[in-house]
């Protein structure tokens, strides 16, 4: 099972460079990056905050790969 | 990427601490003859150079270091911790539990082929007289490889 992110894409509609989003939610712009490429699953924490920055429920910006969101 | 920078840094430091032990060893050796035999004319001799660049090029590295850590951690992690260690978020910190989990896993493969290569040492007695310190040292140094390999292979 993996897990799927729309981040790139929830990046793009708010005009967030990845620097920025790092800097935001408290993690190295690398870790975007590594996020962006589903090389690199988040923890709770790292999600929770990525989903109050975009203002949105963790469960619409992560999902297992398969499922229905 | 930064770690590389820190890697060499060890490699380097640890190069020099070697040499510097393979003259000590010599000296060493002139000691143990001294005090079998209280006639000889002197104690021992010693080349300086391994101690002074150990101590000079080692320590402007550690310096180097010791300088950039402080800015962002605490005394306790800039001492005690080495320079390889990237652990600014949570996947640093995951990167860096890995590369530790391979060099623990090398430790078991290298120190077998290490002791072996002990058994050597009677043949090469009169022309490498430090080799245990030179074989000794491969095991940080597959430790470290190991480190960065996994590192950069995760990162």
């Amino acid at each position: 099972m993996e897990i799927k992110n729309r981040v790139k894409e929830l990046r793009a509609r708010d005009g967030l460079t990845q620097g920025a989003l790092a800097e935001k939610v408290h993690v190295t712009r690398q870790t975007i990056v590594a996020l962006e490429k589903g090389s690199y699953v988040p923890s709770l924490l790292l999600a929770m905050n990525i989903a109050r920055t975009f203002e949105m429920p963790v469960e619409e910006i992560f999902s297992i790969e398969g499922e229905d969101s | 990427m930064k770690i590389m920078k820190s890697v060499w840094i060890s490699l380097a430091v640890l190069g020099l601490f070697s040499w510097a032990l393979v003259e000590f060893y010599s000296a060493s050796i002139d000691i143990s003859k001294f005090l079998q035999d209280p006639e000889r004319e002197y104690m021992f001799e010693i080349r300086l150079i391994p101690f002074v660049a150990f101590f000079l090029i080692g320590g402007w590295l550690a310096f180097v270091s010791i300088r950039k850590k402080r800015k962002y951690q605490s005394w306790k992690k800039v001492f005690l911790l080495p320079d390889e260690f990237e652990e600014s978020d949570e996947r640093e910190k995951q990167l860096t539990a890995q590369a530790c989990r391979s060099a623990y896993i090398s430790m078991w493969y290298s120190f077998p082929v290490i002791s072996a290569l002990l058994l050597l040492y009677p043949f090469v007695t009169e022309t490498l007289p430090y080799y245990p310190i030179l074989v000794f040292a491969l095991l940080p140094i597959t430790q470290i490889i190991t480190y960065t390999v996994s590192w950069k292979k995760n990162f």
